[in-house]
């Protein structure tokens, strides 16, 4: 997994998007909320949601039209993203 | 922390801020290259004394001229003396050390409060009052600059956090009144709690019927696959403390908030926050504010299951007035509703579209009603007028129930229920895939209902005979493919069962 997260990490966008639920790990938000804090393109952003969704590092909660993304409650997966991104 | 407190901590920051300012640093580098000195150092502060003046590079700059140690304190002074200088006067302040060594105390100041010093070393020659002019100038500006990023940083510590926090309100909000069910409203509202506050439990429970005891709804674990579910007493433990008072029960690692509405509807608690700290004001107030939305949520989605039961009623009381009339029919319902649960989903009805197929089922023949009973109860052969009138009966069935508004999307499904396949049905002799999916099914069912269910004017078919006979006027009558599905449906256990004991034969 943490190979697989690195990969992803190499992408800056993904990179943006992982470190801001890392750094505000109660915070649940749209796509749109997301691409403004991490100030990116709404297309780019969803992209990079859904494989960190895939990578099992955020949590992705569909309800209709709306979905809203958090941050993992795994505790190994937190521990992984925190070596990855305090490292970068 | 006092004002005092404070003035240090900033000015410390703004010194720090200074010390790493690329703008700064190309100033006093571009005035090094033009004095031909790389001497020069940041001050924190003023040193006290010789002692602490010692311990800063000055002393390394100063060395490279002085040997003895006796003139080494000497020069010190004097460099001491014009630090103390330029803050006194809060202005640039000139010295001089050794044969013919120069030097600047600059002082770094907002608002009259100085955080440090700039001391220029080394120099060759005396700095013009014109050079000095431009070196105070410059740095004037970049620490009018930094104080700005400063102001920004503090802005952006407090305001972003906020900001973030609010649109994680709005989200849940978004997340929370996208459902009406009340199943699957109060798992989400306990994920939601538990990802925002960042904790492994929490526990819905809802106000019974008399004031008393607080039912346990949902609870979910991180830590367990199955939780339990306790009932609790208004009055005993954090939740019902919490909704005794109305107000938030916060112990060090549980938080019970009341949801209130016009009365407390019920209490959201969480347990154990998954770094183990213990659970604060600012998780309190983030949990009052879920809570609030919490519980207009879950207010709509009761009233929409009002609604919803209220419309049922309805049509189950619609269903039982056409059923006690003199033509009327005792219909297997549960297993009419059991086929329809089975043969949908196999054809990709959504859950509200095969809600709405069984409310037609239940109504199909309403327009019945204005039919006069003794064409309904005719045991010969119906004349062409007779008919006729029969003909009428979904469309005057569709316009009864126009008028009820909730039951407006099964009005097609009851105008075209008998429409045939081959396009001989009526009222408007639609064929195939013009004839609505839903009413293509109901058509099937209605049809094998009359079938097994006894008339007054004729005997009832047995199940197999009846089968038989939907299945012989596939592709005529009924669409092919419902048929099919049809048929594997009714020969399940489970269907045949049900059948057999609601139409009490074997």
């Amino acid at each position: 997994m943490k190979n697989r997260l690195r990969k992803i990490l190499e992408d800056r966008i993904a990179r943006d998007i992982l470190t801001f639920f890392y750094r505000n790990q109660s915070s649940v938000d749209t796509v749109g909320g997301v691409s403004s804090w991490v100030q990116s393109d709404q297309k780019k952003v969803q992209s990079r949601l859904e494989k960190l969704v895939k990578a099992g590092v955020l949590e992705k909660d569909s309800m209709g039209a709306t979905n809203g993304y958090c941050y993992t409650r795994d505790e190994k997966k937190m521990k992984i993203v925190e070596e990855l991104i305090e490292n970068v | 922390m006092n004002m005092e407190e404070k003035e240090g901590l900033y000015m410390e920051r703004l010194f720090n801020k200074l010390n790493e300012n690329w703008d700064l640093r190309h100033e006093i580098s571009a005035f090094s290259r033009y004095l031909k000195t790389h001497d020069w150092v940041m001050l924190r502060g003023l040193p006290e004394n010789y002692k602490e003046l010692k311990k800063t590079e000055i002393v390394r700059h100063v060395k490279k001229v002085i040997d003895s140690p006796k003139e080494l304190r000497k020069e010190l002074m004097k460099i001491l003396k014009a630090v103390r200088g330029s803050r006194k006067n809060r202005a640039v302040e000139r010295f001089h050390y050794g044969r013919k060594m120069h030097g600047i105390s600059y002082p770094l100041m907002y608002e009259d409060v100085i955080c440090g010093f700039i001391v220029l070393c080394s120099l060759k020659k005396q700095m013009s009052s014109d050079l000095l002019n431009i070196f105070a100038s410059f740095t004037d500006t970049v620490i009018r600059e930094s104080i700005k990023e400063l102001e920004l940083e503090d802005l952006n510590k407090t305001i972003r956090p906020r900001a973030i926090a609010l649109s994680t309100v709005h989200t849940v909000h978004r997340l929370m009144t996208a459902t009406l069910d009340l199943s699957e409203l109060l798992p989400r509202i306990a994920r939601l709690s538990l990802q925002v506050l960042r904790a492994n439990r929490c526990s819905i429970k809802l106000v019974d019927s008399k004031g008393k005891l607080l039912l346990p709804m949902t609870t979910i674990d991180l830590r367990k696959d199955k939780a339990l579910l306790k009932k609790v007493q208004i009055g005993k433990y954090a939740p019902g403390r919490a909704v005794k008072k109305g107000t938030p029960i916060r112990g060090r690692n549980y938080l019970a908030v009341p949801m209130i509405d016009e009365d407390v509807v019920g209490v959201i608690t969480i347990y154990d926050k998954l770094d183990r700290k213990e659970f604060k004001a600012f998780d309190e107030e983030i949990m009052k504010t879920l809570a609030e939305q919490a519980v207009i949520a879950i207010k709509n989605a009761q009233l929409f299951k009002e609604q919803a039961d209220l419309t049922l009623s309805s049509i189950k009381c619609i269903a039982r007035l056409l059923e006690n009339r003199p033509h009327g029919i005792h219909r297997p319902e549960a297993s009419l509703q059991k086929l329809i649960n089975i043969i949908c989903p196999k054809i990709n009805m959504n859950e509200s579209e095969i809600k709405m197929l069984q409310y037609a089922a239940m109504l199909h023949d309403a327009g019945q009603i204005s039919i006069p009973e003794e064409v309904l109860m005719k045991r010969g052969e119906l004349t062409g007028y007779e008919y006729d009138i029969v003909k009428t009966h979904p469309m005057k069935g569709a316009s009864i129930l126009s008028k009820f508004r909730p039951l407006k999307p099964i009005v097609p499904i009851i105008l075209y229920h008998h429409e045939n396949w081959d396009g001989t049905g009526y009222p408007k002799g639609l064929k195939e895939r013009e004839i609505p999916l839903p009413a293509r099914v109901l058509a099937v069912i209605v049809a094998f209902e009359a079938m097994i269910t006894e008339k007054p004017y004729r005997k009832a078919l047995s199940i197999n005979a009846a089968v038989k006979e939907v299945r012989k006027n596939a592709g005529t009558q009924f669409d092919p493919g419902i048929v099919e599905i049809f048929y594997e449906a009714v020969h399940r256990k489970d269907v045949r069962r049900l059948l057999e004991k609601e139409l009490g034969k074997k």
